[in-house]
């Protein structure tokens, strides 16, 4: 007993010893910016993508200097574009990790799920592709103070989707393929009809599905019987593409739009032909001119093709930040929000950047349309919509 | 639009018909629900996956065999592992499900931390033809998932009633004991009925693979096989079948009505739920189950 | 620091609706699998009222909890009813999760899938483990009452608990709502900690959550799934990398604990000096774990690999047996104390209780004053000029067997009548007819003036006819103790309130009350020394003597014994024929006896009635059975006469 307590006591003063000596920490000398990415699970190609392309920026950045005298440093956790585990990474990214603003999460879902957390810690996130509308505008009209986005919003590409069908396909009837489970979907489905109806079109019928479901033919069989020229499916790849076997498989012949929830390369290993000769909005579009150089680059380094919008986009919501980082002359939490607030014409990759303070969105964002063909996104052209 | 709405529904029901054989097969002999099911079928999907894209790039027909033997071995390896030693000690129906619980639970999320939640599609087995029907439309695979089904499952009938395997099974699922007492090896019976209804989970795996895609929640769509085999009376295969195919129609017709302005497809589920719901209150024994009392 | 407290929080959420499902499930033995949707009615019910009507945050919890019994209530009566089994049980629990999910992510109200984002932070740390404080005492305080016993009860046996006059379905919807309660009240304490709530939160991945903390914890146990569930959400956070593993180790242990050790952690055992040192060493391997973890982080990127795996296994080791050696040498230290103590605590609280007596008791007696007086043994009251129990023409059949056969029996007040005959002849469906467990096909049954048929079993318990099982049925989880004083609910008559606070004025006169009684009847069959025993830990014959104690708590009339004497070697038998004699004549009470032991039937019974393939065929004193042709046909088969050859 004499033996063991003495090998008891020999224990405690080890684990004392090292409970102490882990604890010291490096002085920080890096600005930590946090990524909240889905590394993993359905968006992981976008989202692989996007994290390659903050590194990118990051290291270009701290080659020219860095910012405010130090370096940059991305701290990316993987949130698998789940919302309970979105939270978790921005509590810790913002306790533990101590980062100054969080670029990403891509999903609208996914940054409203985390707005308590980075507005009550005053630190700024830049989503890079959640589009819709009350990300950063609350109900009752009031701007999410912490919450910025990089990317145009639902009603804008609601509105290029459906002057696009009426105008260049000519179409005069529609019908709607939604998934009443994701709010990005269930808004733009809501756009487009408004849109559509104003620009003249008629919706044959609007038909919604639960999220996770894979079997549309019941509603796609309603939608055959109306017989519209064109069928919007404003959701993710994977349920796009399923609509378009299924559709397809029940002889339906007409258009098949989307968003650019669509822009994912596996959207043809899942579709096969039946997705051929459609077109979807997109926020940008491998041909675009002006991101040649970026596109080279990454082609350079990462030996494939980005999955586009998300990296460009990302790579502008660095660029933004180091700008602002450098007018606030501070990482503090409110200077950075004002300065990022009063962006003007900022040279980024999609363009001049400029910020609407009342409501944190990008003005005058472009939208390109993408046509399906060969197996490839291929560009068929910028859209500015008519008000 | 009906008769379309109808073959949907039939061409939905049959999948569930298949999972809901393999479910309730397993149910009639030892009593329990196979919750674990799910996870067979999924991963019949994956071994189709793996045989017909990643490695092997084999055609349709070797790749669905080898998938149906492969999920039946590994149906077999589940009730080894889980099951026999539970079944061997007598344990009540309880502990036998919430063991297959954690087999489903274990086998899904293993495939989301080794292959990960990436969406695979098996290579389209037809081309995109489909047949006319009365202004309906049947797409090929459908059809041939139907065909190559009833005669799987009528193969199952046929060796049920007249292979001597097949008298052991039925006699097995009215009284274990007595068929153990009469000399039949009860390891090697289960064994043979696993890989059976292991079997039919991974061509059901295969055919939901190629007509949608496969991805590691592939199992919860056997929750709706669950509520088929329930319709139709767990434990009776004929009523399996009957229950997936009339749950398959009733979840095709609710999802294109609309009362009011209220579209029913969202609700859907809770339809299928809500019969089950209220057959298991009305009659626990479904449409052609049997009642088992328990000798006081 | 903030992120411990994010991890003790969690926990301290999930711990409480684990303690609910744990009196659910592994109390009640009623399997749920969509417990998340009760969390989920709390959840926004409570986000409702505070996001949209501005309410505080106690009122909108309580409103919450009230939602989630509400709708249990609703979900529960149809299914519990309808006496599913298990699985069935299980699948429809299930089924109504997933059909909750869907209602919630198409309603307006709830905002649909894009859910509540920005609801108030108004749980902390603080509240959040006063809540489960709470939770867990009342908990704690309802299983030690007789709700509490009665529930168990039925998880041990539902069968024994209806013949002991326990109602199952109200009983089992009273355990489900006060589950749901608990689940709705962690759904909103969870709703105002992560400030949003979507229906893809409530999801199966919760509710496995809930399950393998119950199940791993240990059914029939409230410290087993606070350890768990407590365990299941920190390790995850420790290995943030393995977070999809988190999932597949909790299959796993499903099917390792089903496999290898049902109990699970503490099944049927709360914390106690003895297995204070498991607990310890539990959260040692928890905590060296955590500690083995940061020091692999940390020196891992300097020394490279292997030394810092090595040294972090030796800090991990290390403080694993620190920890179990701290836990023994605890309950050591403890073990002269805490007895010590826990006189102390008695003495203060008597004394406060004792203060409180003048204002408390009156009204409770001028409430309870019926229920107080208990009649104790007493002759029987039955009118001796009919029978007490009339059977005539009973028949029964199960699908083309033809169990009960025209039987007609008359037994008269205070007589012990034999019921023998060969196996499979129809004395236990006799039995099972009268007491109301089988329908009875034609036929009458009269007890005492009224008919039987059509009364359901607890009713016909009640009204006078107590009995035994063949294969002994007692609460083998519960104490010897506990298993009588469980018969002795209906003399309880403290309400639901009391119970979950333990309200001293009218809970603990009424349990000392239980008690004594349960003791008397103890020591009728002989058991007293017994009382505190395991009920499945005693010899058989002991159990049979328990059964018959716990047949009698309830003042039948009319005592039916199936087969007491089975397994039992000759001087048990003699100990029986004795027992019983002895309760005949104490308390004149009528008895019907299926026996095999014809020592047995032939001291006992005044009167024999012997049937054969379900007909009686004949009756009479034990002298004309025994020389009855019929009867030793029907026991021995056909008389064959020897003609002697040659």
């Amino acid at each position: 007993m004499r033996v063991r307590s003495a090998f008891g006591v020999l224990v405690l003063a080890l684990i004392i010893g090292g409970l102490t000596v882990p604890c010291e920490s490096g002085q920080a000398q890096t600005i930590k910016i946090g990524h909240e990415v889905a590394l993993t699970g359905p968006n992981a190609t976008w989202g692989q993508s996007e994290a390659n392309a903050v590194k990118m920026a990051v290291e270009k950045v701290n080659a020219q200097g860095g910012v405010l005298g130090m370096k940059l440093e991305i701290v990316a956790y993987d949130n698998r574009a789940d919302r309970l585990e979105a939270v978790n990474v921005a509590k810790r990214l913002v306790e533990q990790d101590k980062v100054v603003a969080i670029i990403g999460p891509a999903q609208s879902g996914v940054t409203n799920a985390i707005r308590e957390v980075n507005n009550s810690a005053k630190v700024p996130v830049i989503a890079t592709t959640a589009t819709n509308p009350k990300v950063t505008v609350q109900d009752n009209g009031a701007v999410v103070p912490y919450t910025f986005r990089v990317c145009f919003i639902d009603p804008f590409q609601g509105t290029v989707a459906a002057q696009f069908a009426a105008k260049d396909l000519k179409a005069k009837t529609a019908a709607v393929l939604y998934d009443v489970g994701d709010e990005y979907s269930q808004f733009l489905a809501k756009y487009f009809v408004e849109a559509f109806e104003k620009a003249g079109g008629k919706i044959t019928t609007n038909e919604a599905f639960r999220s996770g479901e894979l079997d549309f033919r019941a509603q796609l069989g309603k939608i055959k019987y109306g017989n519209p020229d064109v069928v919007f499916v404003p959701t993710m790849q994977k349920e796009a593409a399923l609509a378009a076997k299924q559709a397809r498989d029940l002889g339906i012949k007409a258009k098949l739009l989307g968003g650019d929830g669509w822009g994912s390369p596996d959207l043809f290993d899942l579709a096969g032909p039946a997705i051929e000769g459609s077109y979807f909005v997109n926020i940008a579009a491998l041909e675009d001119p002006a991101i040649q150089d970026f596109i080279k680059d990454y082609r350079a380094r990462y030996k494939e093709d980005p999955v586009l919008p998300n990296p460009v986009l990302a790579y502008d919501a660095v660029l933004w930040l180091v700008d602002a980082l450098k007018r606030a002359g501070a990482t503090d939490g409110e200077k950075l929000k004002t300065a990022m607030e009063q962006t003007k014409n900022l040279q980024v990759l999609t363009g001049k950047l400029t910020v609407d303070p009342k409501t944190h969105n990008p003005l005058n964002k472009p939208a390109v349309i993408q046509e399906t063909k060969g197996g490839k996104f291929v560009y068929v052209k910028t859209f500015v919509t008519t008000d | 639009m009906i008769l379309q709405t109808i073959i949907t529904g039939l061409s939905i029901g049959s999948i569930y018909a298949l999972m809901a054989v393999g479910y309730s097969l397993v149910f009639s002999v030892l009593n329990f629900s196979n919750f674990a099911h799910g996870a067979i079928i999924t991963l019949g999907a994956y071994i189709a996956w793996a045989i017909m894209v990643q490695f092997l790039r084999l055609p349709f027909l070797p790749a669905l065999l080898l998938s149906i033997l492969g999920a039946g071995i590994l149906a077999f390896l589940n009730e080894r592992i889980a099951y026999s030693t539970l079944r061997r000690r007598r344990a009540p129906s309880l502990y036998l499900m919430i063991s297959a619980m954690g087999v489903a639970i274990a086998l899904q999320n293993l495939l989301y931390a080794t292959i990960g939640a990436k969406l695979y599609a098996l290579p389209p087995v037809f081309a995109q033809d489909a047949f006319e029907v009365g202004g309906a439309t049947i797409s090929r695979m459908d059809l041939f998932a139907f065909v190559f089904s009833v005669v799987a499952i009528g193969l199952l009938h046929f060796g049920l009633m007249y292979t001597k395997v097949g008298t052991a099974i039925r006699a097995a699922s009215h009284d274990m004991e007595m068929v153990s007492v009469l000399g039949v090896n009860l390891d090697v019976l289960v064994a043979v009925l696993f890989l059976i209804a292991g079997g039919l989970g991974g061509m059901a795996g295969v055919f939901m693979g190629v007509k949608y895609m496969v991805y590691p929640s592939m199992g919860w769509i056997t929750n709706k096989a669950y509520i088929g085999a329930v319709i139709g009376g767990l434990g009776s295969l004929p009523g399996a079948i009957v229950g997936g195919m009339l749950l398959g129609l009733l979840e095709a017709l609710v999802s294109v009505t609309t009362i009011g302005s209220v579209q029913l497809s969202t609700y859907r589920d809770v339809f299928s739920f809500g019969i089950l719901a209220i057959l298991l209150i009305v009659r626990p024994t479904g449409l052609f189950g049997r009642l088992v009392e328990e000798k006081l | 620091m903030a992120y411990a407290q994010a991890i003790f929080t969690n926990s301290a959420i999930y711990i409480i609706a684990a303690m609910g499902l744990a009196i659910f499930t592994g109390y009640t033995g009623l399997f749920s699998l969509g417990h998340a949707a009760f969390m989920a009615v709390g959840a926004y019910t409570a986000a409702i009222l505070t996001y949209f009507y501005h309410w505080p945050l106690l009122p909108a919890l309580l409103v919450g909890m009230i939602a989630a019994v509400l709708v249990s209530l609703v979900v529960g009566y149809p299914t519990l009813r309808a006496k599913l089994r298990s699985d069935y049980f299980a699948i429809a629990t299930l089924g109504f999760g997933e059909a909750l999910k869907v209602i919630l992510e198409n309603l307006d109200l709830t905002q649909g899938a894009r859910g509540l984002p920005g609801i108030q932070k108004l749980a902390g740390p603080v509240n959040t483990a006063a809540w489960m404080v709470l939770a867990i005492w009342v908990c704690w305080n309802f299983l030690r009452s007789t709700y509490g016993r009665k529930i168990i009860a039925i998880g041990q046996d539902p069968v024994a608990a209806e013949m002991i006059g326990i109602r199952l379905l109200p009983n089992q919807m009273l355990s489900l709502g006060f589950s749901a309660a608990l689940a709705g009240l962690s759904g909103g304490l969870l709703a105002h900690y992560i400030t949003f709530i979507q229906p893809a939160i409530f999801s199966m991945d919760l509710s496995s959550l809930l399950t393998a903390g119950v199940v791993c914890g240990g059914m029939g146990s409230l410290t087993g799934p606070f350890v768990a569930t407590a365990l299941f959400v920190v390790v995850p956070e420790l290995f943030r990398g393995l977070a999809l593993w988190r999932l597949v180790l909790y299959g796993v242990l499903l099917v390792v604990i089903m496999n290898l050790r049902p109990k699970g952690l503490y099944g049927h055992e709360e914390l106690n000096l003895s297995n204070l040192p498991k607990l310890f060493l539990i959260a040692g391997l928890t905590v060296g774990l955590t500690i083995g973890a940061s020091v692999y982080n940390a020196y891992a990127p300097e020394w490279g690999g292997a030394p810092s795996l090595l040294l972090a296994a030796l800090l991990g080791l290390g403080v694993t047996v620190a920890m179990n050696y701290a836990g023994r040498g605890l309950a050591r230290l403890l073990q002269p104390v805490l007895p010590i103590l826990s006189a102390t605590w008695h003495r203060g609280f008597n004394h406060i209780v004792r203060l409180g007596d003048g204002v408390f008791v009156p009204w409770t007696r001028a409430a309870g004053a019926a229920a107080t007086g208990d009649p104790g043994p007493q002759a029987n009251t039955v009118a001796a000029d009919k029978p007490l129990l009339s059977i005539r023409g009973l028949r029964k059949h199960f699908g083309g067997v033809i169990a009960v056969d025209s039987v007609d029996l008359d037994v008269w007040p205070g007589q012990i009548v034999g019921l023998i005959g060969p196996n499979g002849s129809g004395k236990t469906t006799v039995f099972n007819l009268t007491s109301g467990v089988y329908p009875i096909d034609s036929g009458t049954v009269t007890f005492d003036g009224r008919a039987l048929a059509g009364q359901p079993p607890t009713s016909i318990v009640l009204g006078g006819i107590s009995r035994t099982f063949q294969n002994i049925r007692l609460f083998s989880s519960m104490t010897v103790l506990d298993n009588v004083r469980t018969a002795l609910h209906t003399a309880s008559d403290y309400g639901l309130f009391a119970a979950f606070v333990q309200w001293p004025w009218t809970v603990r006169p009424t349990e000392e009350r239980l008690r004594t009684r349960a003791m008397e009847l103890l020591g009728v069959v002989g058991l007293e020394a017994y009382a505190d025993r395991v009920a499945g830990t005693l010899p058989y014959g002991l159990q049979r003597k328990l059964e018959i104690a716990r047949a009698l708590a309830l003042h039948p009339k009319l005592l039916l014994l199936d087969e007491p004497a089975a397994g039992m070697n000759p001087q048990e038998s003699l100990d029986l024929v004795e027992l019983i004699r002895r309760i005949h004549e104490r308390t004149q009470l009528t008895v019907i006896l299926i026996e095999h032991h014809m020592d047995v039937v032939m001291n006992l019974c005044e009167r024999i009635a012997v049937l054969n393939f379900g007909k009686k065929i004949a009756e009479g004193t034990p002298d004309e059975i025994q020389s009855n042709p019929l009867v030793l046909e029907a026991y021995l088969g056909q008389k064959v006469e020897y003609a002697p050859q040659g």
